[in-house]
């Protein structure tokens, strides 16, 4: 349905939806105390971080069309501030959650006005070497981030006085952070807002030339993408009570990139699922460390080749095909033009 | 003082060298079918060394084993084009982008699997004597490494200037439409143009490891990136570009390196390159003729 | 009562004027034709009053008031709306919302309205789409609404974009080539939508080639070659004159 808030701006549930969504989120809910095993509920909690991470790069690559591959930078941003924050200044956790997220943001809409020139290709390798500087710097910055040691100790949340530190708990903190971003990722788009970011996406001059303030949408796109990264982190942070830099790769940031493809690039509910299934498929794997990846290589090629819209398609992928095959014939179109 | 800053500069011209071999490879592609290759540095610059360094292990003298590597990084360069870059040549960025960087992902880790992911020594030890030129050492790798380099750039200039395939890779790198219409061989012309980038990738890693007497399967993740900026920086598909933007950035390397801090090497090379990046996305001439 | 003024406008790339002082102004009302022979300019002019591009010398007013150095959207936002020779539409977006885009200035983006779903907000977005398909219907574009804009044929694209440009309320339209590639029913149609948006009040500026499209439409010509006007007056007066005559016939050599 993505692409087309023509059709669906009730956010609302329909009267006929109204049962099995309340069926799926009673499941939901009860999740946590039905999986016994420590094990798969950590994955499932490390999904959730995923869901966050992948849904809101959707919007600044999905929505908007901008190639980042430095997200996996903001979810450090936020994961270092609250670590740093919690630790070693004693902060509580909430003002440090809060303050991640909203320097993450502003980290984000920094590097989306700095790249306001740049697209495809240069904006991916700008973000690479932005994600990697911010790494290196925490990498080799010891007094702050005592570099490669990493921040360990990080301590849970608190809430009225009791420690968020089960695995439930964060069960139900990334879960509202799911929700809030799969919202905020529907209302984008089906509100003008939304239908702004796609029109950037779909063609630029245009979009300006029709009133839409290009540089303050991609910066917003930006903005928004990494303040839910920075947000994630800042839960990141706690759960693992360990990060180092080892955690924010640029590994990471093709990973989730990895998801967004699987899913359905701009498909919401599919580049969830693609981070559900990314994170257990690799899960499931680790103990074949390198072998994973390789095949985890191979696999990324072969999709490339042979589904690029992803496991579930997208209408924006449709539309591009479609159109270059109506002009070019054989779906064999200009390979420079489309997005992104 | 002086001393020392003249033996930095000395460094970055070393360092440089290998920074232009590599980006003149990542360009010439990039110029001629528009593929920034994420997996450039896997292919030629790693691969080729760990292939050499097998056929060492297995008894082939060390100059054929270089022979060997250089070789089959070339004919992987091949097969990488053949296998996983012809279909999507004409997909969208993002397409092209994630193929390459699943190729890389694929090579490292294949060669994690088959070496081991800890980085080791070059096997075979080899004398490097200096010559002191004033007060500065200059080492007889680092001779070999800039002769190298000046050999193969201006052999490049030959070819690219020069030859039948220098000529279809310029055209084809201008418009390839027109040059199929005027009976270039479009796919041989990328072939070409892969096989010399990754042989050229490949000299530069052998270099490298044997300079630094280090290899790892990550060795060619970082160049890779370097190349792309210098690449933009110097102007795609242009050779003096790479070869000036290159040096310049292996001089900034080693004067951040030896006076500010040399752990953040890599870190003051991104962020370079992203200023660069971001500033003058032209590159330094104005020559790119495209910028996304 | 002038709508719109171009003075003394030039544009340089490197070495090449593209265009090379032009002046002349648009009246509240009327529907300009600009003509030329192919690589006169007349694009590069185009950009130039819309923002695209930035002159390198002389000034432009619109509205009563400079425009000069503004950004594409905030002359959009003032009241200026175009369309363009090399279609540009967002093609994985529907019909429809191709033309609710082009209500962005009407509206602006939402985003808290949306976020918090409030009455206000729904009542808004209730009101553009009303007004959107009567946009589509003076385009007799209605029944596509749901299309995907990528997958119209030729000429409904070249329709969808004037009604997206409609759909800014501007008070000067821009139509660049609008008749290109259209066969001789379709322009006849374009010719009656195009009278109809007059008629509405609306001042509209066209690039053409097709000079019977040109005859039929517009009161006064301007005539660029190499970038500089050489002529501003009726079509009548265009046919005598002897510089565009030579312009066009130094043309088609």
């Amino acid at each position: 349905m993505m692409n087309n808030p023509a059709s669906d701006t009730a956010v609302s549930p329909h009267q006929s939806r109204a049962l099995p969504i309340a069926l799926a989120t009673a499941a939901l809910l009860v999740l946590p105390w039905l999986v016994t095993n420590d094990y798969y509920l950590r994955i499932i909690v490390l999904s959730g971080f995923y869901i966050v991470l992948a849904v809101s790069l959707n919007i600044t690559t999905g929505f908007t069309g901008l190639l980042s591959v430095g997200h996996a930078a903001f979810f450090g941003i936020g994961a270092y501030i609250t670590a740093l924050l919690t630790v070693g200044a004693e902060w509580s956790f909430w003002p440090a959650f809060l303050l991640s997220a909203a320097a993450s943001a502003a980290v984000g809409a920094a590097l989306g006005f700095v790249s306001i020139r740049l697209r495809g290709d240069y904006l991916a390798i700008a973000t690479i070497c932005f994600a990697e500087v911010l790494r290196l710097l925490a990498l080799n910055w010891i007094s702050v981030t005592r570099g490669p040691m990493g921040v360990p100790g990080i301590p849970a949340p608190r809430l009225f006085g009791v420690s968020l530190d089960s695995q439930q708990a964060f069960y139900y903190l990334i879960g509202v952070a799911v929700v809030l971003v799969i919202y905020t990722a529907h209302v984008i788009q089906a509100s003008p807002f939304g239908r702004a970011l796609f029109a950037l996406r779909d063609n630029e001059m245009a979009a300006e030339a029709m009133g839409i303030d290009t540089r303050l949408y991609k910066v917003a796109a930006f903005t928004t993408g990494a303040m839910f990264a920075g947000l994630a982190g800042s839960l990141y942070a706690p759960w693992l009570t360990f990060i180092s830099p080892d955690n924010f790769s640029y590994l990471e940031s093709v990973m989730i990139l990895c998801m967004l493809i699987v899913g359905g690039l701009g498909n919401i509910w599919g580049v969830a699922f693609g981070a559900v299934l990314l994170t257990f498929s690799l899960e499931i794997l680790r103990p074949f460390e390198t072998f994973r990846m390789a095949i985890y290589g191979a696999l990324l090629v072969a999709l490339m080749i042979y589904r690029p819209q992803g496991l579930f398609g997208n209408l924006g992928w449709k539309a591009l095909r479609q159109n270059i095959g109506s002009r070019f014939g054989k779906g064999r179109g200009p390979a420079r033009e489309p997005t992104p | 003082m002086v001393d020392y800053l003249l033996q930095q500069l000395l460094n970055g011209l070393v360092i440089g060298s290998f920074l232009a071999l590599m980006t003149v490879g990542f360009s010439m592609t990039y110029g001629v079918i528009r593929l920034a290759n994420f997996a450039h540095g896997d292919i030629g610059y790693m691969m080729g060394v760990y292939v050499a360094v097998s056929a060492y292990f297995a008894g082939v003298p060390i100059a054929l084993a270089l022979v060997v590597g250089l070789g089959f990084a070339a004919l992987l360069g091949l097969v990488v084009v053949r296998v996983a870059y012809k279909p999507v040549f004409f997909a969208p960025r993002l397409v092209m982008l994630l193929t390459t960087i699943g190729v890389s992902i694929f090579l490292e880790n294949l060669a994690m699997v088959i070496w081991g992911a800890q980085a080791r020594p070059f096997p075979v030890p080899v004398d490097n004597p200096f010559i002191k030129v004033g007060s500065v050492r200059l080492f007889l790798l680092q001779g070999v490494v800039i002769a190298v380099t000046v050999l193969l750039a201006i052999s490049m200039h030959v070819l690219v200037h020069h030859t039948r395939l220098g000529k279809s890779m310029r055209a084809t790198a201008e418009d390839m439409e027109t040059a199929k219409i005027m009976g270039i061989n479009v796919n041989r012309v990328v072939y070409g143009t892969f096989l010399l980038g990754t042989f050229l990738g490949s000299v530069a890693g052998i270099l490298a490891a044997v300079y630094y007497n280090s290899i790892s399967p990550l060795m060619g993740f970082t160049p890779t990136l370097k190349a792309f900026c210098i690449a933009v920086l110097g102007g795609i598909g242009s050779l003096p570009g790479a070869l000036v933007g290159g040096v310049l950035m292996g001089i900034v390397e080693a004067l951040g390196a030896g006076y500010i801090h040399s752990g953040f090497r890599d870190g003051f090379a991104y962020l370079l390159l992203f200023v660069f990046l971001v500033f003058l996305p032209n590159g330094l001439f104005g020559k790119s003729r495209e910028r996304a | 009562m002038t709508l719109f003024q171009v003075g003394g406008v030039g544009k340089r790339f490197g070495g090449l004027v593209a265009v090379d002082g032009v002046s002349f102004s648009i009246a509240a009302g009327e529907v300009l034709g600009i003509i030329g022979p192919n690589g006169a300019g007349k694009t590069t002019l185009f950009n130039l009053m819309t923002g695209l591009l930035k002159p390198t010398q002389g000034d432009i007013v619109f509205r009563g008031e400079s425009i000069g150095g503004r950004r594409p959207s905030q002359i959009a936002a003032r009241g200026m709306a175009r369309t363009f020779q090399n279609i540009r539409l967002f093609n994985s977006l529907t019909v429809m919302d191709n033309v609710l885009v082009g209500g962005h200035t009407q509206l602006g983006d939402k985003f808290w309205g949306a976020f918090f779903h409030t009455k206000a907000f729904q009542r808004q977005q209730e009101n553009l789409r009303k007004e959107a398909e009567r946009v589509l219907r003076i385009v007799s574009l209605d029944d596509k609404r749901d299309d995907l804009a990528g997958s119209l044929p030729y000429g409904a694209q070249r329709r969808l974009e004037i009604a997206r440009a409609l759909m800014s309320k501007p008070t000067l339209l821009l139509l660049d080539e609008p008749a290109a590639g259209m066969n001789t029913g379709e322009r006849a149609g374009l010719i009656e939508t195009i009278r109809t948006i007059q008629a509405s009040g609306l001042t509209l500026a066209l690039i053409e080639h097709d000079m019977k499209f040109i005859m039929s439409l517009c009161e006064r010509i301007v005539v660029i070659d190499h970038g500089q006007k050489i002529f501003d007056g009726t079509p009548e007066g265009a046919k005598a004159d002897r510089r565009v005559i030579e312009a066009y016939l130094g043309a088609e050599e």
